[in-house]
């Protein structure tokens, strides 16, 4: 029986052929050639594979990662790799594709663009942080790559990777991280794929080198040797298997483990979204520069029946401030196809993504600046790209998704006890987007596996009272479901010192959507609600404090979802009871009445009768519901003219 | 007295309570085995020494294994509670370690768990004490009576009291308990102080916080057992999580202690039947039906760990290093979108149970594979469960096979070897992750599906030996008659190698022993021979994690020479466990002093095994098909499990009993030694090949 009609019309697909180099970059900077027969011998054996030899290795490697992020984080020195997660392993390929889950992991393609395969040896390990020679993966130079190849009886078969954050590799600041860095030459040491192993052997000219370009440079050796005994640990692994199955078969199944990732996202999530173009846009703070300037991501998503397409085009161009993200279309693609997997539970994204999720970014922009650009703060251009690619998924989803959050900044105390340096930095969560079936999440870390660090550790290390880590009342965004409440957190410097905050959304809120409004940007104050009182609002690279000052430090709440006064009565009232939500952001943003009542304990009941007039009257009184509501910022600084954006209502 | 004594091991598990009972002078054991009764399971535990042929004044001593505080945590079904901080902390633990499980971009979905204590029952109350333990600003006692008031007039009954610093000077915290109390004296009250003595505000609340809402059930729960114990005039003792077993009461004050005493015994109970059998190095495997319980055991004693994880929980109290995996007999198989075969975490429970059950269950799962295969016969649990071979069969086509392109057999083998893979992955987790080499252990595997699997699990690690103890169902309960009573106590005092003060040390040590000693002391058992055993918490400068090595001296003797014996250890170790070391490079330092007290309770030695002796008699045999990935299907011999010596047989055969089915995979060789033990080793056959 013919089909009635074809679905699929040809002319619907996309010609992805406008988006050719020199008004994109190359979606793909590198494909590697491959000697010897190996390659057939390998297409024999995937023809034989089975599916359940590609799970038994697929599992083997899973659970190697797994193994070795465990022995990193048990082992390492820096705060920001063990208590807070800042590090990822992986397995590639021999042409440096991932296979294992991708998250945020590098590559090794920086090795394979250095040396010939028959320059890469057994018992070499790569040690790297080159951002722009790194194919878009690693894009601060705190982050050190190392990278063992694997071999069996003389063939290299793949790849372990892992890279991690490092306390500081030199430059201008503690950390390594200025925030007004205008070329990437201030930033730190660079290196490129060098052997701190050579067959072997340890290559002590490079330990010295990077040791001697470091401020903390004990740290900083554990934590490589860290990174290169987790490696090891991969190696042995996938020896194992290999020992096992033989290297034919493991690499035929990991080759077809990337087509299963493929395979998947075009068979099973495509036909879950619907065809057609989506507008995302969002805004970064500024580049740390030029304060009045917010920095434009914008990303059109294309979808047809095999493909989807990211068109970063309008896009800012690259900064003179340092949030220049160096990455590429497949980095990105495979990054944001992390967002996919909720349509098929259970699934692994890996390389296989890029074959369906197609990223094409025009030269020049904050996500392709030319060497040197700065780079130190490309954290804040990250989490936004993530963002307008959300907010088109809001629009591709007739606004049932997840309003925005800024789930990470990090903040940093630095000074001189005794003598001695010491730096103090902290990855701060905030509150998560509301979805359409619940609130956001409070106080909550984007990088999976983060924790926050413990008040008692904190006191032990450094010279800070921590005098209260809790939410920051009314954070978040109203809606049927409000977003999560943002971090507040006071700290009492016991010696003078300088202050850093590299926080995002301190000046325009994390969006709401369908009617949701936004949540409260963060910010760092010095002795709030004292005459000497200080607010920072935007990134800072140095904020002096004096001992005894207390420091603020507040993070954003997380964007709501649907129409505020539509939310359940009984749930204002217990966020107020908890004291989260103001009495009166209960009556202005929700409509509800409420009353202290009389007891043992404090308690506040609802006046039913007042609620339901009030709300009322606030919808009598209101402007049309927004589908995306970006706040009080955001239509101040289009007033001014700094910026415009779109601004599609809710539809009845 | 000349009266015969017995001591009495109950162990009530989810399904089952098996009781086992020794005579002490003999060995003799009986064993009994009842239907659980989860709405109250102290009933269970009554009837279960009601089914003993003993008399009153038989019995010396009862232990007890007991679910009663998992369940709790797990159903959430403990005290509402009210929750005292420090000033600053009020929203602890809605802040929690700001953790999103799982991987990036699980943010946008995930729900945080509910809170153990809701953010309205939470109070804070000025006072604070540096990370020295010095007094910054003194404890607000108007504040703590005010809230002991408000808690009192809620009609709360239980209040946890958790203070930043505390594990450096309790002061405030104690005060804090006292102004409760007095405020409020029927109160449960648990300090943060003695459930924990470490650092990690979030954790140790959380924990205490645990610990105090099981109070008040853990309480009436012991109280009703020892009801039905106070004509017998015996003591009643129960496992915790840490593999040795304490005075009830001691319980009742720490109940979050107890969270794991199920499973310990397991691992107690296995170690004992390997080291009776000559293998100090095993792996246990415990594998029911929704999960696996797997522990590396070296030398004969289970690993310790100060910290685990149960349901959504980070509980910061001792316990055996155990890895639990979702994948039990009643574990799903099923295909992701992109027709992946998964195994588990999910189970189809005992409720509907596998499809072969016809109890309405419709997804396929790891026993209706083995079915298929004729791994296992038509019933179970001595007839009580028929199981339809043809349901199995049509779930096993349409949702596997049919899909992936497989025939049947094919896709049952995958089933069985996805579901072997999940375990094999739980025991890398605590040999090879921890730098042992599996191949060195022997496998020892009990639970309903232990023994069913053992041969796939070992011959994918490379294990030589597997043993199957008699009764594999009812191994915890027999566990629970080879622990000893033990008693752990922790001090933390960071101290650098280059700066280490030995009389500090000394002091920290001996302020844990005095503790431990007071505890064994109170709880009067005087059964035994104690002993005080020592470790140290270590880690190189600058990491967060410390391993634990042990103190190979006597604790009030702690000489230079002693320390760097420890320190030695640690070295090692971290080679070991992480591929490299610090060894005279970079300072360690040491974090925590630890004593734990061991009354060594006598085992009764093993009598001679019950009932008939037998041989591999094949006038007891069946004949049926069995399908072995690799040699297909094999006419296969079904044996009934013989009580007593016999001699070898070669695989492939099937050994049957009430609570369990062996298989013996080809090549793999099995004989039953003199305890009643099945022991199967690979390789040598009896025809020599």
């Amino acid at each position: 029986m013919a089909p009635e009609s074809d679905p699929h019309p040809a002319a619907a697909r996309i010609d992805e052929s406008a988006y050719a180099p020199p008004a994109f970059e190359p979606f793909r900077t590198q494909e590697w050639p491959r000697a010897g027969g190996e390659l057939e011998r390998i297409a024999r054996a995937r023809e034989r594979l089975d599916p359940i030899t590609v799970d038994v290795v697929e599992g083997a490697l899973e659970s190697a990662i797994a193994e070795a992020e465990a022995g990193v984080e048990r082992t390492a020195r820096s705060t920001l790799i063990r208590e807070q997660h800042d590090f990822r392993a992986s397995v590639n390929t021999v042409d440096c594709q991932s296979v294992t889950h991708v998250s945020f992991a590098a590559t090794a393609d920086a090795v394979r663009a250095h040396y010939p395969l028959e320059e890469i040896h057994e018992g070499d390990v790569f040690l790297f942080n080159d951002v722009y020679d790194s194919h878009g993966t690693l894009s601060q130079l705190p982050d050190f790559s190392v990278a063992v190849p694997v071999f069996e009886a003389g063939r290299l078969l793949a790849f372990a990777q892992i890279f991690g954050h490092l306390s500081d590799v030199g430059g201008r600041v503690s950390g390594s991280l200025p925030l007004t860095s205008v070329s990437i030459f201030e930033e730190g040491l660079q290196v490129p794929p060098v052997r701190l192993y050579e067959q072997g052997e340890l290559n002590t000219a490079v330990w010295k080198v990077v040791l001697r370009n470091t401020r903390f440079p004990d740290e900083v050796r554990a934590d490589i040797d860290a990174f290169v005994g987790a490696t090891r640990l991969i190696e042995r692994r996938i020896h194992e298997l290999v020992e096992r199955l033989d290297a034919d078969r493991v690499e035929a199944a990991m080759a077809e483990l990337i087509e299963r990732c493929a395979r998947t996202l075009r068979d099973v999530v495509l036909p879950k979204l619907s065809d057609g173009e989506f507008l995302g846009e969002d805004f970064a703070d500024n580049d740390n520069v030029e304060l009045d300037h917010p920095v434009r991501l914008q990303v059109m998503v294309r979808k047809d029946p095999d493909k989807i397409i990211l068109d970063w085009s309008g896009t800012s161009p690259q900064t003179a401030g340092p949030i220049n993200w160096v990455t590429n279309g497949r980095y990105v693609a495979k990054w944001l196809g992390a967002f996919l997997k909720v349509f098929d539970p259970g699934m692994v994204v890996n390389e296989g993504v890029t074959d369906v999720l197609r990223c094409y970014i025009p030269p020049g922009t904050v996500l392709s600046p030319s060497y040197p650009a700065a780079i130190s703060n490309r954290m804040p251009t990250m989490l936004r790209a993530v963002s307008a690619y959300r907010a088109a998924l809001v629009r591709a989803f007739g606004g049932q998704s997840v309003a925005d959050f800024n789930c990470g900044q990090l903040y940093g105390f630095h000074g001189v006890v005794d003598g001695e340096a010491f730096l103090f930095r902290e990855v701060f969560g905030a509150g998560s987007g509301a979805r359409p079936f619940a609130d956001g999440t409070d106080a909550v870390g984007m990088v999976p596996n983060s924790k926050n660090l413990p008040a008692e550790f904190i006191e032990q290390r450094f010279p800070v009272v921590v005098e209260r880590v809790g939410l920051s009342p009314d954070s978040a965004g109203p809606g049927t479901f409000r977003g999560g409440f943002g971090y507040v957190k006071d700290l009492r410097v016991l010696v003078a010192g300088s202050f850093m905050s590299m926080a995002e959304r301190t000046g325009f809120g994390p969006w709401g959507i369908h009617g949701g409004r936004a949540g409260q940007p963060g910010g760092l104050w010095i002795n709030p609600g004292s005459a000497k009182e200080r607010h920072v609002r935007f990134r800072r690279e140095v904020t002096p404090v004096s001992a005894g000052d207390l420091v603020r430090i507040v993070t954003p709440g997380g964007g709501g979802f649907g129409d505020p006064l539509e939310r359940d009565v009984e749930a204002v009232r217990l966020d107020v009871l908890r004291r989260l939500v103001s009495p009166e952001s209960a009556a202005e943003d929700y409509g509800v009445v409420l009353r202290e009542v009389a007891g043992a304990a404090p308690d506040v009941a609802v006046d039913a009768a007042a609620t339901e007039a009030t709300r009322a009257a606030l919808r009598g009184s209101r402007p049309p519901l927004a589908l995306i509501d970006r706040g009080a910022y955001a239509q101040e600084c289009r007033a001014a003219g700094r910026i415009d954006f779109d601004e599609p209502l809710l539809g009845p | 007295m000349t009266h015969a004594r017995w001591r009495v091991a109950v162990d009530t598990g989810g399904t089952f309570t098996d009781v086992v009972a020794v005579e002490e002078a003999t060995g003799k054991r009986v064993v009994r085995k009842l239907a659980s009764t989860p709405d109250d399971p102290s009933a269970a535990f009554a009837a279960a020494l009601d089914a003993l042929p003993l008399h009153s004044g038989d019995v010396s001593m009862v232990v007890h294994g007991t679910t009663v505080a998992t369940n709790a945590i797990l159903e959430a079904d403990y005290a509402r509670l009210g929750l005292i901080v420090t000033e600053g902390y009020r929203e602890m633990l809605e802040v929690g370690r700001q953790t999103v499980p799982g991987d990036f971009g699980d943010i946008t979905w995930w729900i945080k768990p509910p809170r153990v204590v809701p953010l309205e029952l939470v109070r804070e109350v000025g006072g604070r004490l540096d990370h020295e333990g010095a007094e910054l600003r003194a404890l607000d006692e108007q504040a703590v009576r005010r809230a002991a008031r408000e808690f009192r007039a809620l009609g709360i009954g239980a209040v946890a009291v958790s203070m930043i610093h505390s594990y450096r000077n309790p002061s405030h915290e104690e005060r804090a308990r006292e102004l409760v109390l007095a405020e409020h004296p029927d109160c449960f009250v648990s300090i943060s102080a003695d459930v924990i003595r470490e650092y990690r505000e979030y954790e140790r609340t959380l924990t205490t916080c645990l610990n105090t809402g099981l109070m008040p059930g853990l309480s009436a729960y012991v109280g009703r057992l020892e009801a039905r114990l106070a004509d017998e005039g015996v003591q009643l003792l129960i496992m915790k999580s840490s593999g040795g077993v304490a005075a009830a009461r001691e319980l009742v004050e720490r109940p979050v202690g107890a969270v794991l005493s199920g499973p310990a015994a397991g691992v107690v109970g296995a170690c004992a039947a390997a080291s009776s059998a000559g293998h100090d190095d095993v792996l246990t495997l415990d594998m029911g039906g929704t999960s696996t319980d797997i522990a590396l055991v070296s030398g004969g004693m289970p690993q310790l760990l100060s910290e685990g994880r149960i349901d959504v929980y980070d509980l910061k109290v001792p316990m055996i290093d155990m890895t639990a995996v979702g994948a039990g007999g009643g574990s799903i198989a099923w295909l992701t979108g992109g027709n992946a075969l998964r195994v588990g975490p999910r189970s189809a429970g005992s409720v509907p149970g596998p499809v072969a059950y016809g109890r309405g269950g419709e997804e396929l799962t790891v026993t209706d594979a083995n079915l298929v295969l004729g791994r296992i016969g038509s019933t179970l649990a001595g007839g009580v469960v028929e199981l339809d071979r043809n349901l199995a069969l049509g779930a096993l086509r349409d949702r596997v096979a049919e899909p992936l392109g497989l025939s049947v057999e094919e896709a049952a083998a995958g089933v069985l070897e996805l579901a072997v893979a999940n375990i094999t992955g739980g025991i890398r987790v605590v040999s090879v992750k921890r730098g042992r080499d599996p191949r060195d252990y022997a496998l020892v595997a009990s639970g309903g599906a232990g023994p069913l699997h053992a041969c796939l699990i070992a011959g994918a690690l490379g294990l030589e030996t597997v043993v199957v103890p008699p009764s594999p169902g009812a191994s915890s309960a027999a566990g629970l008659l080879h622990a000893d009573v033990r008693v752990d106590d922790i001090v933390t005092d960071v101290q650098q190698e280059d700066t280490l003060d030995t009389e500090r040390l000394s002091q920290a040590l001996a302020k844990a022993s005095a503790r431990v000693s007071e505890t064994l002391e109170q709880q009067g058992f005087g059964l035994g021979e104690a002993r005080l055993e020592g470790f140290l918490d270590v880690r190189y400068v600058g990491q967060a994690y410390e391993l634990r090595v042990p103190i190979d001296a006597a604790l009030d003797a702690i000489t230079e020479e002693v320390l760097s014996r420890a320190l030695d250890r640690f070295h090692r170790t971290h080679e070991e466990r992480y591929g490299y070391s610090y060894r005279g490079r970079e300072p360690v330092e040491i974090v925590n002093a630890v004593v734990t007290g061991l009354e060594l309770l006598a085992v009764p030695e093993p009598g001679p095994a019950l009932g008939r002796a037998s041989t591999w008699s094949m006038r007891e045999t069946t004949q049926r098909d069995v399908y072995f990935a690799g040699s297909g299907w094999v006419e296969t011999a079904v044996y009934e499990r013989p009580p007593a010596t016999a001699g070898h047989l070669s695989g492939p055969a099937i050994i049957e009993e009430y609570d369990a089915t062996t298989v013996v995979d080809p090549g793999w060789t099995v004989h039953a030694n003199d305890l009643g033990q099945l022991v199967l080793a690979r390789g040598a056959t009896t025809d020599g090949t």
